[in-house]
Parts: structure tokens; sequence; C-alpha cells
């Protein structure tokens, strides 16, 4: 399809010989998404006429491409150069060259981003920390971002950006620490048996007794177990064993013995049965671990850091000099 | 008088050494009759700049990034839920006892933990490792010593009380499949592995343990087939680690290769492209082409041996019975040169061969 | 590698010009190949990032994956490949010619009168096919996981072709650095032939530049980006990368387009000087004489390839993972001979290959200084006997007894050593002539060699491929594991992820 429409600079001709072109500036055009404001002179860009409106979407368009062209160019042609002094060793011009290239690619996105119509909404409606409470609800037991983000694509609607989970726990304790319990619950920290210091990568729900929070050598297996079951549990709830979750099952009872007997088929009382069994060889020791370690944490800590953590040994004297 | 420490860091040109990791003290091993090489990596000198500053930028041991990410997205998910998978994997293939699921990570707490502290605290686990109370530790930090200075390690794991020994677990992203690996990529992880066996076995010594509680099979994790599940193989290290001793003990005597060296020699980046490349040949190499994925001076000594027969491969050098250079080899082949004693053998063979090739292109 | 090699490696060296170590080319040259220069995904098992493909050097198709790590798009890309591939190869199964039967009871047999020659760039390229055919030959069209019916077919032929790889007298699947350093010796290392950039600087330097220069910058993947499968890390972050997450993030189907397109031009960028350079490989290696038993090799090649379209067309079961214990037997005992015997046609086509047994000793070449066409020798009854002298300078460690000799000139004639004797560096060899020469008593002209003639011994012989005592199938003795399980698909074969 040719298309002529007037620019600024006199008139432009587009060649929309792609289907995937018209069909995206159909969708534009009947979504009417607000137009970047490079193409009008000041103010919100105000919604077109339909009359109007090819010729907006035409000039705004064309000089959307034109420009990325350039970019694209400038943008090539800064990689080669990087490659080159990246093979001669010239660090100076490499590190002035990698800093056009940053620019010219965050203009190319800009520049993309303009082009772009809205973002569907796929998500789920809850804000994020509810979802992950609803996840780690369902395990009992602290989890890693990337257990909980399954979690919840298992049994909840919508999939969750597992990277978004890691500045959580950094807000909530913030939040925490300036006005404590203002929350009906937050998404604390698991905490090591031995020094009391946060576990990388765990999250878990401040209203849980201190006790399951605290992570001794056998409580990384402990909670595999424990989760598997509480999956499986929640498999056989009517209605909820979807795909995603059977899937979910299936991982857990691939790594538990005798949780499964054909690799096509699992069974979640299997899963129970199997995980249970592994479960009583490990609780005793688990637990006194445990205990031991949630008493000291209970006397040695104070309440934010037994929600977060004890800060690691050497910070805590660096800032002990300080003071 | 300046002692063998001192003489190392002029070498380098002063600064702190170049940190050696596994895969630098594995290579160590490969050619060990190199000079040049033995002294520059017991100096720790920066081998990449040196190379780049003569004209001969290297690239190995670069990566593509997507293999990176590969790799630590592969050793995640083995790791994941306290190490569920390879728990799994220990106890199907070989035969873990179900109680000994434990599971201590030793990796970094973060900023404010030194190395050293970092290290000990991994030494005291590991050394109060008993029956029953621990199995895998993850990210354990080890040290070995490389000509007097520490080089700190970090095995993706170590697995302890697998037939009451520790084992030494190496992650890697490579397949394998229907049961078979990419010998060259299996031969590297096996040398690297060696690396960790060693310093384990170090690290028990100086705990007053028997370093024997080392296993000298490693255990060597990989994606099954073409998919993201893991499969464990036990390898034995003994030969790379054979090589590795041998090789670390020469460093160790690097005092006695430093005085073949002229006093005033240093191989500082710093210094002009001339001198630098100057200086280097003060320091005999013996250049193969295997050096070339192995060793950053790679380049440089292949440039140096132009004009050798070292450049043309170890078997074609043995197959001209040992002449050094490309134009004796041919003078001898073609009658120009009269062989000395030790050549006669050499000279017959190469002009029998320059017979036969003259004929048979002649026709 | 031998001494004449080597001397090759080292006038190479000196004279900054590849040297020929053949005197004519023992691979067959399809005047039709298909070439095939892959990419791959670094990291992942074999996962394809691109391919140029075709059987014209002025018209390659340029299949992309631009999003790599999907597993459809895998297939997709598997099933775009596998048209191309299965077309090419179906073009020779038009033609047939008719053959007597090797036995009186069998009937006559049929096979192509052509058959296909693929050209990757390396041994790389007939790794990336022989694990593309192990992942994708057990797909299955229907069900969960289907996929198209090219993809596991182009499965079976990957692994055939790979298969065939393996013996080195078969050229239906040729990785051109291989054939290349089989027909020159170049003044750098084995290694540095690897890269087919550096090897065809040796041997075809670009114009106004020296094999050195040509092979030094054949090391910059800048200026020649590596033959592949695996791409350049610089590469990889500086292009790919971008490019893959621009997709990814790509908001609009226009977008998405145009950054495909930048994807595709910077991937054929990649591929294309590879892409010129093995098509100038044939081209060289096409243009040189071909030996005497080149046409006999294809001969077989297209045998093999007619029993494998028949095999296709019959069962046609995916090949299994693992050779049964007969198959394995099998095929060690083919390999065995087939090499022995590619061997011997080498040099009994090529004097600079027999130059090789001929240092070793196991040969020798010289004049006939006496020749008696008529002795003979009383056994049961008197029977014709030839006899020649032959003087050689040549360094001979056969000894008197040994027999069974031959001359690739008279192959029928078998010679056996009665004595030798030496002087003045120079070697007489006594042999006694059997064969080739009629039942009579009188040797008919030109069959015994005559005074003044340049011959040629060795112990090399090609003999008839006998196809070896192996047991059925299913009577595989329990020693051996018992007979193998029958072919049945298998639903974990199709979900198998891949990576």
């Amino acid at each position: 399809m040719q298309l002529r429409a007037a620019t600024p600079s006199g008139t432009m001709d587009l060649d929309l010989r792609r289907g995937s072109f018209t069909v995206t500036l159909n969708a534009i055009c009947w979504k009417c998404s607000p137009l970047p404001a490079s193409g009008f002179s000041s103010g919100e860009p105000a919604k077109p006429k339909t009359g109007e409106y090819w010729k907006r979407v035409g000039v705004w368009y064309g000089a959307g491409v034109s420009s990325m062209d350039d970019l694209e160019r400038t943008i090539s042609g800064l990689r080669k150069q990087i490659r080159q002094s990246v093979a001669s060793n010239d660090h100076a011009t490499l590190a002035e060259l990698r800093v056009k290239l940053r620019q010219a690619e965050k203009q190319w996105d800009e520049a993309l981003d303009e082009l772009a119509p809205a973002a569907p909404a796929t998500m789920s409606l809850l804000p994020l920390r509810e979802q992950v409470h609803q996840a780690l609800t369902v395990l009992t037991v602290a989890a890693a971002p990337k257990l909980i983000a399954a979690v919840h694509e298992a049994f909840f609607a919508g999939a969750m950006a597992g990277g978004q989970l890691t500045h959580l726990r950094r807000d909530e304790e913030r939040s925490f620490r300036s006005a404590p319990h203002a929350r009906p619950y937050y998404l604390c920290s698991a905490v090591t048996a031995d020094r009391l210091t946060p576990v990388r990568g765990l999250l878990a729900v401040s209203t849980w007794p201190l006790e399951r929070r605290v992570i001794g050598s056998l409580s990384p297996r402990v909670d595999f177990l424990t989760a598997a079951i509480r999956v499986a549990e929640h498999v056989l709830r009517p209605g909820a064993a979807g795909p995603h979750a059977l899937q979910l099952l299936r991982r857990f009872a691939a790594s538990i013995p005798g949780a499964w007997a054909d690799a096509d088929e699992v069974s979640p009382d299997m899963v129970m049965r199997a995980a249970r069994a592994e479960l009583d060889v490990h609780d005793h020791s688990d637990r006194v671990q445990r205990r031991a370690a949630a008493a000291r944490a209970s006397k040695q800590l104070d309440e934010s850091q037994q929600l977060f953590g004890a800060a690691p040994l050497g910070v805590a004297r660096q800032a002990g000099e300080r003071r | 008088m300046e002692n063998t420490e001192q003489r190392l860091s002029r070498l380098r040109g002063g600064g702190d050494p170049e940190a050696h990791n596994a895969r630098t003290i594995a290579a160590m091993t490969r050619n060990p009759g190199c000079v040049r090489r033995a002294i520059m990596d017991a100096a720790g000198v920066d081998k990449p700049a040196v190379a780049a500053a003569v004209g001969h930028p290297t690239s190995i041991g670069r990566l593509s990034d997507f293999a990176v990410s590969r790799g630590i997205s592969f050793e995640t998910r083995v790791k994941s839920e306290g190490c569920a998978e390879l728990l799994r994997l220990l106890r199907e293939q070989l035969g873990l006892p179900v109680p000994q699921a434990h599971y201590e990570d030793l990796g970094s707490t973060g900023k404010g933990e030194t190395v050293s502290g970092r290290y000990l605290r991994s030494k005291a686990m590991l050394d109060t490792a008993e029956q029953g109370t621990g199995t895998l530790f993850d990210h354990p930090l080890l040290r070995l010593s490389i000509s007097g200075v520490w080089a700190y390690l970090e095995p993706d794991l170590v697995a302890f009380q697998l037939g009451e020994k520790f084992y030494v677990i190496e992650i890697k992203s490579f397949p394998v499949i229907d049961g078979v690996a990419d010998a060259s990529k299996v031969a590297a992880s096996v040398t690297q592995s060696a690396v960790y066996v060693l310093a384990l076995q170090s690290l028990l010594s100086e705990a007053g343990r028997d370093p024997g509680l080392v296993s000298h099979e490693v255990i060597l994790v990989c994606p099954k087939d073409f998919s993201n599940q893991a499969t464990a193989t036990l390898v034995d290290v003994r030969k790379p680690l054979a090589a590795l001793r041998r090789q670390l003990s020469r460093m160790d005597n690097i005092a006695a290769l430093l005085h073949l060296l002229p006093a005033n020699v240093t191989f500082d980046p710093e210094l002009p492209a001339m001198e630098l490349a100057q200086a280097l040949t003060q320091a005999s190499a013996r250049y193969s082409p295997e050096c070339l994925a192995a060793c950053e001076m790679g380049s440089f000594c292949r440039a140096e041996a132009k004009g050798s027969t070292a450049i043309l491969g170890r078997t074609v050098r043995e197959d001209l019975g040992g002449v050094d250079a490309v134009s004796t080899a041919l003078e001898l082949a073609t009658g120009r040169l009269q062989p000395t004693k030790d050549l006669l053998q050499a000279a017959h063979v190469l002009r029998l061969a320059q017979r036969m090739r003259t004929e048979a292109l002649a026709r | 590698m031998s001494t004449l090699t080597a001397l090759a490696r080292v006038q190479a060296a000196h004279h900054g010009a590849a040297q020929q170590i053949c005197t004519v080319r023992h691979l067959h040259v399809h005047d039709r190949p298909l070439v095939l220069v892959p990419l791959t995904l670094a990291g992942e098992t074999n996962a394809p990032l691109a391919a140029m493909v075709g059987d014209r050097h002025g018209n390659p198709q340029v299949l992309v994956v631009p999003r790599p790590r999907l597993r459809e798009q895998r297939f997709v890309f598997v099933e775009r490949l596998a048209n191309i591939v299965l077309s090419y190869v179906d073009g020779f199964t038009d033609d047939v010619e008719t053959l007597p039967a090797k036995r009186k009871d069998d009937e006559p047999r049929q096979r192509f009168t052509d058959a296909p020659q693929v050209w990757v760039p390396n041994p790389g390229g007939v790794e990336y096919l022989r694990l593309m055919g192990r992942m994708t030959r057990f797909r299955q069209t229907t069900g969960d996981y289907a996929v198209a019916a090219g993809v596991p077919q182009l499965g079976k032929w990957a692994t055939w072709l790979a298969e065939q790889a393996e013996y080195p007298d078969s050229s239906v699947l040729v990785a051109a650095t291989q054939a290349l350093t089989g027909f020159w010796a170049t003044g750098q290392s084995s290694l540095e032939d690897g890269n087919l950039a550096a090897l065809m600087g040796w041997i075809a330097p670009p114009a106004g530049m020296t094999a050195e220069q040509a092979a030094a910058t054949a090391e910059d993947p800048i200026l020649c980006p590596p033959a592949g499968p695996a791409t350049d890390p610089q590469f990889d972050r500086l292009v790919l990368a971008p490019a893959l997450r621009d997709l990814e993030e790509a908001p609009s189907d226009a977008v998405r387009v145009r950054v495909q397109e930048r994807l595709t031009l910077a991937l054929r960028e990649q591929m294309q000087p590879t892409w010129d350079r093995v098509w100038q490989a044939i081209g060289l290696l096409g243009a040189q004489q071909p030996g005497g038993s080149v046409e006999q090799r294809w001969a077989a090649d297209r045998d093999r390839f007619s029993d494998f379209v028949a095999y296709l067309r019959d069962t046609g079961h995916p090949q299994a993972k693992r050779d049964s214990a007969v198959l394995g037997a099998r095929k060690l005992h083919d390999m065995e001979r087939r090499l022995a015997n590619f061997e011997a046609q080498r040099a009994f086509d090529d004097p600079l290959v027999m130059g090789e047994q001929r240092m070793t000793g196991e040969a020798f070449t010289g004049i006939v200084t006496w020749s008696d066409p008529l002795r003979t020798v009383t056994l049961s009854r008197r029977v014709l006997r030839p006899g020649i002298v032959v003087e050689t300078e040549d360094p001979l460690r056969l000894v008197a007894g040994d027999a069974d000799l031959r001359d690739p000139q008279r192959p029928n004639q078998k010679a056996s050593i009665l004595r030798l004797s030496e002087s003045a560096g120079k070697i007489s060899v006594s042999l006694e002539l059997q064969g080739g020469t009629g039942s009579g008593l009188t040797a008919p002209p030109g069959s015994v060699p005559a005074v003044g003639e340049r011959v040629t011994y060795s112990r090399l012989q090609v003999s008839y491929m006998s196809p070896g005592q192996f047991p059925a199938r299913d009577q595989t003795p329990w020693t051996h594991g018992g007979p193998p399980q029958p072919y049945a698909p298998a639903t974990s074969d199709a979900a198998e992820d891949w990576s």
C-alpha cells in the first residue's frame, strides 16, 4: 500500500508492503493511543478527529521511521567502531564510544516507545506484594522468587515477573522501620540459623513464627518437602489442577524418592506420601536446630532484625567502630 | 639483596599480582617446559595487557555472554530449592543415603566480609564436617599457593559423606547426549576440578586433617541430552592432579628460573612496546600451536617462532626428525646443506622425501 | 602425518604458498552440491540461530531464528531447513540405473544415477548435523508436541549424512577444511588449518595479499567472522544480544519486523564470507583432476544412498540412539575394510600417496633390469611363473619370502620376493610373478613388465568387500545383550526439552 502524508517539511511517501504495518496502524488508529509530543507543538495531544487522523499518523510514523533509520545507522556504525577498538585494545576510545552507543540506544528505545501502542494488561490486578503473600500462604515456607512466581502462575491468574521481587524485601523493610506494624503483614527475610543474618534470595511472611523463618542446614530440604506437600494439597482442590499446577507438582515429584512412577502422570497423593516419608527422616533434627536458633534470635535481635535479619558480622563491626 | 618476592614484583612492574583462577591455574599445566610462561605466571604478570602492549591482543578465555548466562542459569537451576535436583542425582546415581540432605551456603554474605574471612569460615565449616552434619557445601572458598601468593578459588559445590569422602562437584552447562559428552570440554572441566581438589586437600592439611579424605574423583553435573535436566558422572582426576602438583612445585622453585633472566629485565606492561618485546625474548619460550588456545602470549610467541618448524606443530617437527628451522629442513632435503652428525638420519629421510615429491609432482 | 606431508608444510612455509600433497583429488566433487553454513546460539545445545543454505552460490537461502531460545521457533527453523534439504535430496531419486545381480540367484539391482552431496565449512558443521539429527529424528508428527512431517525426516537424513562422514571414503557429507587439507599442505599447523579462512588464505590468498597476511587477517573475527557453528563472542555481545533484546521487547509487529530485518542482515554478514569460501573451495577442488577410483567410490555412495532411500520408504524408523551390538560390530568391520581399500585405491591412483608407503619401506618403485616372461616352475605340473629383477633406491623393508605384492598397473598379478641383493646403495629385488598372463605357458605381450619399465610394488590391495558374518538382529547372542528392543516411538522423545 502506498501512502502519501503531509509532514512539516513537505510530503512523504510511505510504502506499506507488509500486512503487519497496516495492522499496527489500524490498531493505533482504532485505539487512539496518545501520539508523541514531538509531533505536536505543545501540550497534551488532543484526540484527533477521524479525518485528520491519517495525516497525523503519517506525519508521526514517517518521522519516527526516518529518525529511527538514522539512529540504527548510527548504532551499527558505533558497534563496528567499538569492536574495532576492542580489537586494538584502545580503551580510551572504547569508553567514549560506549557512552555514545548507550545514548543512541536510549534514543532508539525512546523512539520505539513512541511507536508503541499501549501494552496489554495481562498481569494480575492485585498489587505485587499481595500476590507474593498469596503464593507464600500456599507454600507456608520461605521461598525463592522463582518458586513464588511459579506458584502464583499455577494457582492464581496471571504471570508474575520474578525480577520485580528483588526490590520488594527492601521496600518492606523500609516501610516497617518507618512505621512498625502499620500493615497487617510484611514480606520479610528468612534468617540463617548460625549467624541470624538474612538468607540470600528467600522471602517469608512476618506473621509466621520465627522458628519457621530460621534456616538451618536441613531446612532447605524440609521446606522443599513441606512445599511439595502443600502444592499437592492445593492441586487436589476442585478446579486447581491446571497445566501449570501439574507441571509445578511434577517438578517437585521429580526430586523426591518414590514420588512418581510414570514421568507423564503425577499423583498428588503419591507426592504427599513420599514427601511425608522423607520429611519424617529429617524433621526432628531440623526442628531441634531451628528451635534453638529461634530462641537465640528472640533474645539477641530486636524486632526488625527478627524480621529482616541481623546485619552481617563485618558490617555490624564497622557500624560499631564508627559509633 | 633483592629476594624472590621482590624480584617477582619488579618483574610485573610493581602493583598486585594478577589473581589466578581455576582456569588459569589449569592452563599452567599445558606447556610445563616453557620458561617464559612459568616466570610470567609465577610473577602474576598481567599477560593479556603485556600481549596487547606488544601488538598481540588476545581473546583467550573470553566467553559469549549467552554461554555465561546459560551456565549461571543451569547452575541456579541445579541448586534451587536446597539443591533438590542435585540431591536426586546423588541419591539415584551415587547412592547418597536419604538422611543426608544438609545444605550449607558458604557463599559471600555481601560487603564487609573479607576474602580471608570467608576462607576461614569455609575452613571451619569443612573442618567440623562429620557424619550427619553436612552434605552439600555451596560455594566454599578455597585457596592455593601459587609461587607464594594465595589464589582464592570457588568450586561450585563440595559434597561430604559420599563414602566418608569429600567430593568436589563441578556444574557445567555442556550437555551429555546419550551418555557421551564433548571430550575436550570434559578434559577442560576435569583439569579445573583437579585445581579444586588440590585446594581442598590443602585446606584439610592446614586444618590438621587427612588430605586423603578428598576423593580423587569429582562429580561432574551436566545437562542431559537436549534438556535442562541434570545428570551426574564421576570422573577420575588423578592424572591432571599429578600434572598440576608438578607444575606448582616447579613454580615454587621459581628462584632457579629467575637466575636465567638478566637483573634489569621486567615485563611491565607500561614499558614501551619495543622494550617490552625485547625483555620478553630474554625468557625463552617453548612455542607449540596448542599455546594459542592456552596462553595469552601464544600469538606473540608464534610470531617470534616464525621460520622455525615449531609453528607447524609437534608431530610435523617430529616427522622432520626434530630439525628446528624451516630453512635447515629445506636445505637438508635438497642436499644444499651437509648434515652434522646428529642430523644424518633426518637428512637422509628428508632427501628421500624430497626425491619422492619431485618425482611425483614432475610427472 | 608423514615426512612427505611434513616436508610439504616446510615448503609451504618457505614459499608462502600451500603445496599439493596429492597429484589427483580423491574426493568426489559434485556438480550440484548443497552447501550449508550453520550458526548456533552460544551456551545452548546445538540451538540453531541461523543458516545459509542452497545449491547455487549466487542464490543462498538465509534462515534466521529470531528468538532462538523458544522451542517452537527452533522447530519452525528446522521445518524450513527440512524443506530445502529434503527437496534437494529428493531431486536425486528420479533416475535409476539397473545393475546385474551380484550373485546368481539375486534379482538385478537398481540404484540412483546420482546422489546428494552436502558441504559444510568444517567438522563442527558435521557435528551440527549429527546433533540436529539426534534432536529431530525422534519427534512425532501427531500428539502433544507434534512437529511438521519434514522435521523427523530431516533428522533421519542428517543422521545418515553424519554417519557417512565417519567413513573416509564417503563423499556425501564433506567438511570443506578437511577436503582442502586432504589435498594441500599449508605453512601453518593443522590447528590453524581448522580455520577455513586461514586455510583458504594459504591456498588462494585474496589479490594483493600474501598467504601469511591472509592467514593473519583470518584470525581477526571482525574482518573474518568465524566459520561457525559457534559465533564470535564479541559479535554476540555487541550485535546479537542487543538485537535479541530489542526483539523480545518490541512493542509492536512493525518494530519487530524492523529489528528482525536488522538481525537477519547482521547474521547474513557473519555467514556470507564463509558461504563464499565454501563455494570457492568446491571450485578449487573440482578443478583438480580426479583419481581413477573416485568414480567407483561415488558409485558405492550411490549404492548406500539408494539403500537408505529404500529403507526410509520401507520401515523408516529413526536410527537408534545407540548402535545395537550387531550393528556396532558390523560398522566396525565395514570401517576397517573400507579404510584399507581407500588407502590402497589412493596409493594406486596417486604416486604421492604411494610415496608415503615407499617412505616407510612397505612399497618400492624401481626400474626393471631383467625380465624372463617365459620362466616356468614345476609344482604338480609345469606352470608359468615369469621372473623380473627390479632395481630400486627406496629404503626397502620387505624381505625375501614376502608375497602378495602388487603393481597398480597390473592389479591381477601377484609378485613374491625371491631374493634381495644390495650394491652401491641400490637394491635389486628378484620377483616371481603369478597371474594376469592368461592360462597358457606363454605370457601375452605386455602382461609381464619389460626391461626398462618403471614399476611399483606394494602390499596394498583392493579387495572385494565381504559383508562379514554377523547374526541377524533377533539372533543377537545373550553375551551381547540379546536381541535389541524393536523400535517403538516414545512420547518422552517428543516431549524432550530442547534446552
